[in-house]
């Protein structure tokens, strides 16, 4: 979108999705003058008024002057955004620039005497790729332009994007080796090495890393690297403690016992990685538990106990972490995290679903109902609150993957038939899926 | 990608002349959707395969029929696949049945040729190799890419190439993700190849880290010194190319290989390659990653980040070497990549001006 200082009339394109929802105000690098740049215009393409985008609910449609989707009016809607933002800027008596991203956005980080179109700003890994192969596919865009769509799009890292990747890379996979070595290495039991000596190794690593983390600062990424490092270490410790005096503890109480102990500076580290550890400590002990404990109380800890307990923890966790996300926890936009925890939560709903339906005898009948309780709530959820098309295909496929298990298990030992009726209701099932998740992806994705 | 970064991507490739007209309303298709078609005609295809075994059970018993059956399955599946305007399922129904095909296949050859397993694998690694030029379908072509890989894998295991293998494969891959500006013309079959491939090196790169134990019973008699360090033959040549891809994306970015810079990263990248080298797999994953890293791919990104973490938690389970020297390993590593990383960040400094690949 093309934004013009009212002053100067100075110019430059801003990636309209940088604009925060609500508009910000953003001063003119030429004139320094301030005014107020809104989203709630219409965003309408650049040489024709033939379609625009709604500001509120993002719909793309013929243009008009109120959205046929949600049925705001434009006009009024950029006025109520803009009053809004004025009377929030008066109230914190902050200077109104500073709420706003834009001058950046407009400069690219540059001195405010250089406009620079925001065209060549930021990188942006494999932004518009999938869409520039579709373009080309549809005869829209010529095969060979492609090397020159990449570079408009900024997909493609140049040498300081190299540089940051290889930094982080470094960076992140030298702490990580490091930890595992620690580990593999009290794992080895070096008897003749001597408690002493081996405690004091295990403990100044740990101390070391933490003090690292203190040191560089838990907003820095070496920071977080030696955090991470740490979290791991303290798993070494305990295994150490364990190796070294035969508590005699369960392998399910080391894990247990990790995650606790790491959980102070999990809590305080606003860190998501550190977060999915954690998870995935938490997950590890429950699992190491009824392991242990299946062969005296089969009948309560069995498999589908154990199921419904990683169901239940993942979900809370789940939960938990899109409704911090949703109420503006900044450290918590990123989907990834919230997308591997769904990823795990349904394959432990979908396992415990089909295992209810084999072992019948049991109580296949909470199995399912609970299973198809969790997929209303998901669809409800990230249909319409949240809108990731990322978990309504994971739930598409887990419901492929029940009906495949329920009609193979009802009708699959009967005759080549039934095997057909069976193959060709779940590819119908997958294709239908397909049409609709393809169907909503346009709405999901604005 | 959200509507409003297509309506500013559109609209700079318009300004840049590059495209015409209004921004066209379909989006691309997300990988994950494909992702999920493809598994359900996965699931799908062992039904189709019960239909067939169960209904015409004489295919199962002689080869002869058996190929009949999975000509008939191909060539269905093709016919679908050619429709003018076919719509998801019939893509869906496609899929499943040529994969039930490509099973009815190999029950053909290997009942044929049971006594010869290198001879079956070869053939099949023929067949699959066929399929993914001729059937014109995305998610078809991965499988039958990874399915031909892994064949040939086991074809040339007898002979000690397996390891030879694991590298051409990988070598394809890098050809195929490095190239894929110049492949776009045949985008349709150049990248489910790709992702094929991709998919079949760190397939093999598992079977190398599981160790000789794995192919032992392929061999016939003691085994000849290729056969028992074709693994380490496949790291080591994979290692290689992982280098040559890193002096062309240098040369892209216009570092001079020859140069101080060049040599410095060059020099790291063997270092850490050498030091890792027992650590089997890691190689080949970091390939990948760096592959998708340079494309702008995502999904090859994500592919090579959890393979990295694959391969590195499958080490622990190795049984080459004992815990103290794996943890050595580990920790020269770790101590490389810190010390590699340093250097970087002296030798490039931070605000020098940005170039494009």
């Amino acid at each position: 979108m093309r934004i013009e200082c009212p002053s100067c009339q100075f110019a430059a394109d801003v990636d309209p999705a940088k604009v925060p929802t609500k508009g910000a105000n953003t001063k003119c690098p030429r004139c320094s003058n301030v005014f107020f740049v809104g989203p709630a215009e219409p965003v309408a393409t650049q040489d024709t008024s033939a379609s625009i985008i709604c500001p509120k609910c993002g719909v793309q449609q013929p243009a008009a002057d109120s959205c046929a989707s949600c049925g705001i009016f434009y006009e009024k809607y950029r006025a109520v955004q803009e009053r809004r933002l004025q009377s929030d800027a008066a109230a914190k008596d902050e200077p109104a620039t500073e709420d706003a991203p834009f001058p950046d956005t407009v400069t690219g980080g540059l001195a405010p005497q250089v406009p620079v179109p925001l065209s060549a700003a930021s990188f942006r890994f494999g932004h518009g790729r999938g869409e520039l192969y579709k373009w080309i596919a549809d005869g829209h865009l010529a095969a060979e332009a492609l090397p020159k769509a990449s570079r408009i799009a900024r997909m493609l890292p140049g040498r300081m994007e190299w540089r940051r990747f290889l930094d982080g890379l470094a960076l992140w996979s030298g702490a990580i080796f490091l930890a595992l070595a620690v580990i593999f290495f009290f794992a080895y039991n070096w008897k003749e090495l001597g408690n002493f000596t081996r405690f004091g190794i295990a403990e100044v690593l740990l101390v070391a890393s933490v003090l690292a983390s203190w040191r560089l600062g838990l907003e820095r990424t070496g920071g977080k690297a030696a955090l991470l490092a740490a979290t791991l270490l303290v798993g070494a410790f305990l295994a150490l403690v364990g190796q070294t005096y035969q508590t005699g503890a369960d392998p399910w109480e080391l894990f247990a016992t990790w995650a606790l102990f790491v959980l102070p500076w999990v809590a305080i580290s606003r860190f998501p990685a550190l977060w999915l550890v954690w998870l995935a400590l938490v997950n590890l002990a429950l699992t190491l538990y009824y392991i242990a404990f299946a062969g005296f109380f089969g009948f309560v800890y069995g498999t589908q106990t154990l199921l419904w307990t990683l169901t239940a923890v993942n979900t809370v966790a789940l939960a938990v972490w899109e409704l911090a996300a949703t109420r503006g926890t900044q450290w918590l936009t990123e989907r990834w995290p919230p997308r591997l925890i769904a990823t795990f939560a349904a394959g432990y709903f979908t396992t415990l679903a089909a295992w209810g339906i084999v072992g019948r005898s049991s109580a296949g009948f909470a199995e399912l109902l609970g299973y198809f309780t969790w997929l209303a709530c998901s669809y409800q959820v990230y249909r319409h609150r949240i809108r990731d098309l990322y978990v309504l295909a994971l739930g598409v496929l887990s419901i492929v993957c029940v009906a495949a298990v329920f009609l193979g298990h009802n009708l699959g030992d009967r005759d080549a038939g039934a095997l057909l009726f069976v193959g060709v209701t779940v590819l119908g099932i997958s294709a239908v899926g397909g049409w609709w998740l393809r169907a909503v992806a346009g709405e999901v994705e604005s | 990608m959200k509507t409003v970064a297509r309506f500013e991507l559109w609209g700079r490739l318009r300004q840049a002349r590059l495209v015409t007209g209004d921004l066209p309303t379909a989006p691309s298709s997300p990988w994950y959707i494909r992702a999920m078609l493809g598994f359900a005609g996965w699931i799908g295809a062992w039904f189709i395969l019960g239909f067939v075994g169960t209904g015409f059970a004489m295919v199962m018993r002689s080869a002869g029929a058996a190929s009949f059956a999975a000509i008939l399955c191909c060539g269905g599946a093709y016919a679908i696949f050619r429709l003018p305007s076919k719509g998801d399922f019939a893509g869906q129904f496609g899929l499943a049945v040529g994969l039930a095909g490509q099973a009815l296949f190999a029950v053909a050859i290997f009942k044929e040729r049971s006594a010869s397993i290198s001879l079956g694998c070869f053939m099949f690694f023929c067949i699959e190799a066929l399929l993914t030029v001729l059937m014109p379908n995305f998610m078809h072509r991965i499988f039958t890419t990874v399915a031909a890989v892994a064949a040939l894998f086991y074809a040339s295991a007898q002979a000690g190439l397996h390891g030879v293998v694991l590298s051409v494969t990988a070598a394809a891959c890098a050809v195929v993700w490095r190239g894929e500006m110049r492949l776009v013309a045949r985008a349709e079959l150049w990248q489910p190849v790709g992702y094929g491939l991709a998919l079949g090196v760190l397939q093999l790169a598992a079977s190398s880290a599981a160790g000789e134990a794995m192919l032992s019973g392929l061999h016939h008699g003691e085994a000849d010194w290729l056969q028992r360090h074709g693994n380490d033959v496949g790291t080591a040549l994979v290692a290689v190319i992982f280098l040559a891809v890193t002096v062309q994306i240098l040369k892209e970015l216009d570092i001079e290989v020859s140069g101080k810079e060049g040599i410095a990263i060059v020099s790291c990248m063997a270092l850490i390659m050498a030091v890792s080298f027992p650590t089997h797999g890691l190689a080949a994953a970091a390939l990948i990653l760096i592959l998708g890293f340079a494309g702008g791919n995502r999904v090859l990104f994500g592919l090579g980040l959890m393979a990295v973490a694959s391969f590195l938690s499958h080490y622990y389970y190795q049984m080459r070497e004992t815990l103290l020297i794996k943890s050595m390993i580990l920790a020269a590593t770790g101590a490389l990549l810190l010390v590699a990383r340093w250097a970087l960040l002296r030798l490039i400094p931070a605000k020098e001006g940005r170039q494009d690949a």
